[in-house]
């Protein structure tokens, strides 16, 4: 018998707090982290989040908070919209070019989550850093026709101070040394690696078979108590899912900043537009709908935009209705969108791998990630082993994918093919930025608030799809090493026209030329004096690993430099 | 298996105040179900609807020695689903973070111990804004809705779930009297399903998704009545708080549940290879898309 709830509070932390030293739109793994700095360095921070607050007690010092209202529950989580709104509410459009006309497809296109603590929440947490080249991309490449390829205003060693501030921060499991291709590091991960799971050990002997090198994923998943949050407990249901018992890392840093009393976050706060002084080069005022759907606004010395690779640049351009977007006197606003190409290589085992139990990826490779220049080697990506967790999108493949009814039907419950004894290797491709790979407001679509919604014009680049021809049958042979008894390719794209991957990298390009970047080096738009991004929209080049801890350690660095330009690594970790 | 965790590693963890707020972070949760009276259940289909979704369900997923739709409760599943808009807010999110079909670990050993939280499952959970106008043009249209027609006509109207119901099944019952029939119950099987390939799209594809789901969603959503389908088809189903690892406190060492192993083969599963009707399936499938047979 159903019963009714207490509702869940919109506005966290301080709600006496109305004048603010920096707002934030986003609360997710950039926004989060970048408020955490600023909070525990003394400013006044007002967090925007479009998305519902599923975390009562994130404000609450109390030992055990939050309590999260996540749940192993496939219907709440996949089926419908808990995370998610339905495309016909915040539809997106998407065209693979300009010669599609103004779009060929009208609904989601690689969406993230809605929702206090962002993407990140949903995640299973996967957290390795970046290699060393991948921040001089242009420099290792040369010209590649096509492509927009170019060397980020920082290197590697200047970000390694914030990538291990983060793994703490965030707390990141991992072993030091087991994957020869990783990056150096200054010091070792917060916390050993927890279980592996039993497709993890298949898929490694597999691996060690063809002089691959399989480790341990490094992921922002508490392996021991640790911040206050227990051990994962390896429930099944990571990727797709919140943690129910608060294992993940997604919003340590946004507690802590909550747990500052110099913050307050205002949820189911949709940010519309952008207000500038006369100038044009100051914002004054963050305009958003609020739960209700009414307009209000929202005013702070500095404003932060940490809504996605997307959403950002959407808010840009609706900032300047009929001009080139809010800080575009470069023209690159909403270009060089990069995704990942991902490379689903797909094995049938005659054994069960109940992949409902564990964290989804518990271990993967990197060999596949390539040599810049080795012919041999192409810049691939980092390599996931997986499996499929999900019973009812399961039955669904069965019933609607492949047709299948009555005893048929029973026989493929009952076998299982696509479900108990699947094995899935992700390889997470990069995909060459691309000037014509953008993001701007579709001419003519509306969400129902009327606002224009972000049209998204996308297509692979060679490089990237002769690196998954290239890679593709030997993860196919890795299945057979690893004792598949089938093994093939996915078809690209599962009925979506763009990847859906939920790396949304890209849009706000880094970078110390104003005429060819539309951030700097500390991530403030060059067109105006007090307006940053501290989300995945500003990486020059994707890489090919996860993305996340990245985009926390640059919004980690930008946050500090905020509050301290000449020794920003100093104030990043001061304790609540 | 166990996988040691270094001592030091733990202790320093614990210390931190870890291991302390563990327990009571987890033992805390499950007093958010204690919400006001209980809803009532209701019914959007009539008798004659149901008994013919009923009629086709059996068809569709039918019973064997396994649980088939009917006997999981996926009518109910659906009808529920119908239905969801009549109370004084959308029933389509349920609570978290347990079910109580699983036990506390127990805080000394991290074994499964014996007290179980309460069902959170059966709250309700209150939706957002957005969330509550996309349900409503989900189950009745999108004119239903200000501006959930926005963008006609580049992007059609929608039809609401319940409209679809409501003429996808008048229309099976008009087409098995095409046949001959009184209506689709009396039908055999294979007709039922030839009626049900002829019937409108939208239609196939509400029901073909919403069996799926009524089968084998949490039971709390009306389907997979006591979980019957997990256990048919070997599956899980929602396993907190206890999870499939767990930690002993004592000595910092992480272990698989002795019933449901997570780091090795689980032999009480079915390990010895598809159905021959599906492996010839899935060798032609994977064979079609240029991949390998490797035995």
């Amino acid at each position: 018998m159903a019963r009714l709830p207490s509702r869940v509070p919109h506005v966290l932390g301080d709600t006496s707090l109305d004048r603010f030293d920096a707002v934030i739109v986003g609360s997710g793994a950039g926004g989060g982290i970048a408020a955490r700095v600023l909070a525990t360095n003394g400013l006044k921070v007002c967090i925007l989040e479009a998305g519902p607050n599923w975390f009562p007690g994130l404000d609450d010092p109390a030992p055990g908070n939050p309590r999260p209202i996540f749940a192993n529950d496939e219907i709440k989580a996949s089926v419908r919209g808990f995370f998610s709104w339905q495309a016909r509410v915040e539809p997106r459009s998407f065209r693979a070019s300009e010669a599609d006309g103004p779009r060929g497809y009208v609904g989601s296109v690689n969406d993230l989550p809605r929702t206090v603590g962002g993407g990140w929440v949903i995640a299973d947490m996967k957290s390795p850093r970046f290699a060393e080249f991948d921040f001089r991309m242009r420099s290792e490449l040369g010209d590649v026709p096509g492509a927009s390829f170019a060397d980020w205003p920082l290197d590697y060693d200047e970000l390694e101070p914030f990538y291990a501030a983060t793994e703490r921060l965030v707390g990141v499991q991992g072993e030091v040394g087991a994957d020869p291709f990783a990056a150096r590091r200054s010091g070792p991960y917060p916390m050993p690696v927890g279980a592996p799971m039993y497709v993890s050990h298949l898929l490694s002997e597999g691996a060690r078979r063809l002089g691959l090198h399989p480790f341990p994923y490094p992921a922002a998943v508490n392996s021991i108590p640790r911040d206050g949050r227990p051990a994962c407990n390896d429930c099944g249901f990571c990727s797709g899912y919140g943690c129910p018992v608060n294992a993940k890392g997604s919003v340590a840093p946004l507690r802590a900043a909550l747990l500052t009393g110099n913050v307050q976050l205002r949820s189911e706060c949709k940010a519309t537009r952008l207000e500038t002084d006369a100038s044009g080069r100051r914002v004054v005022a963050v305009h958003y709908l609020d739960p209700q759907g009414r307009p209000a606004s929202v005013s702070g010395d500095r404003v932060l935009l940490a809504a996605s690779g997307i959403e950002s640049a959407r808010l840009c351009l609706l900032s300047d209705p009929g001009g080139a977007g809010l800080g575009n006197s470069s023209g690159q606003l909403g270009r060089n969108l990069m995704f990942h190409f991902q490379t689903l290589a797909i094995g049938i085992y005659r054994q069960s791998l109940h992949g409902e139990r564990g964290k989804s990826v518990s271990a993967g490779f990197s060999d596949f990630r390539g040599v810049p220049g080795d012919p041999d080697r192409p810049l691939g990506g980092i390599v996931e082993f997986g499996t499929n967790s999900e019973k009812i999108a399961e039955a669904k493949n069965y019933l609607i994918d492949t047709g299948q009814r009555g005893a048929s039907l029973k026989s493929f419950l009952r076998s299982s093919p696509f479900g108990a004894h699947i094995a899935v290797m992700t390889m997470q491709g990069e995909d060459a930025p691309q000037p014509t790979n953008r993001v701007d407001l579709d001419p003519d679509l509306r969400d129902v608030d009327g606002l224009p919604v972000p049209r998204i014009t996308y297509q692979p680049h060679a490089m990237e799809l002769a690196a998954s021809r290239f890679y593709a049958p030997k993860l196919i042979d890795l299945h057979g090493a690893a004792g598949a008894q089938f093994a093939f390719v996915a078809p690209r794209y599962d009925g979506q026209p763009a990847p859906r991957t939920r790396h949304v990298l890209g849009t706000a390009r880094m970078g110390d030329d104003p005429r060819t970047s539309v951030v700097d080096r500390l991530q403030k738009f060059h067109d105006l004096d007090n307006l940053w991004q501290v989300d995945g929209g500003v990486l020059p080049t994707g890489s090919g690993y996860n993305p996340t801890l990245t985009l926390q350690a640059l919004a980690l660095r930008a946050a500090g430099a905020i509050v301290d330009p000449s020794r920003p690594e100093a104030v990043v970790e001061k304790p609540v | 298996m166990r996988i040691r965790i270094r001592r030091r590693e733990f202790l320093k963890a614990a210390g931190a105040g870890g291991l302390a707020l563990w327990a009571p972070s987890l033992a805390g949760c499950g007093t958010t179900s204690s919400g006001p009276g209980p809803l009532p259940v209701r019914s959007f289909l009539d008798d004659a609807e149901r008994a013919t979704l009923t009629a086709l369900a059996a068809a569709v997923v039918p019973e064997d020695d396994t649980v088939g739709a009917v006997g999981a409760g996926a009518v109910d599943y659906v009808d529920r689903l119908l239905a969801s808009l009549d109370g004084p807010l959308p029933d389509l999110l349920r609570g978290g973070p347990f079910s109580g079909r699983e036990p506390w670990p127990d805080p000394r050993t991290g074994e499964a111990g014996s007290e179980f939280p309460d069902d959170d499952f059966v709250e309700v959970v209150v939706p957002s804004r957005l969330q509550e106008i996309a349900a409503r043009i989900e189950l009745l249209g999108s004119d239903a809705v200000e501006n959930g027609s926005i963008n006609a006509p580049i992007v059609p109207t929608a039809r609401g779930l319940r409209a679809i119901y409501r003429a996808g099944l008048a229309d099976l019952d008009r087409l098995a009297r095409e046949r001959g029939a009184a209506d689709l119950a009396s039908l055999d099987e294979p007709a039922r399903l030839a009626v049900f390939d002829a019937s409108d799209g939208d239609f196939r594809l509400a029901v073909l998704n919403h069996l799926a789901e009524g089968l084998l969603c949490a039971p709390e959503y009306g389907g997979n009545r006591g979980g019957i389908a997990w256990r048919d088809f070997h599956w899980d189903g929602d396993s907190q708080p206890l999870g499939h690892t767990l930690f002993d406190p004592a000595t910092g060492t992480v272990f698989d549940r002795p019933d449901r192993p997570n780091q090795s083969l689980d032999p009480a599963l079915p390990n010895d290879g598809l159905e021959p009707e599906v492996e010839r399936f899935v060798e032609a499938t994977v064979l079609g898309l240029g991949g390998k047979r490797f035995f």
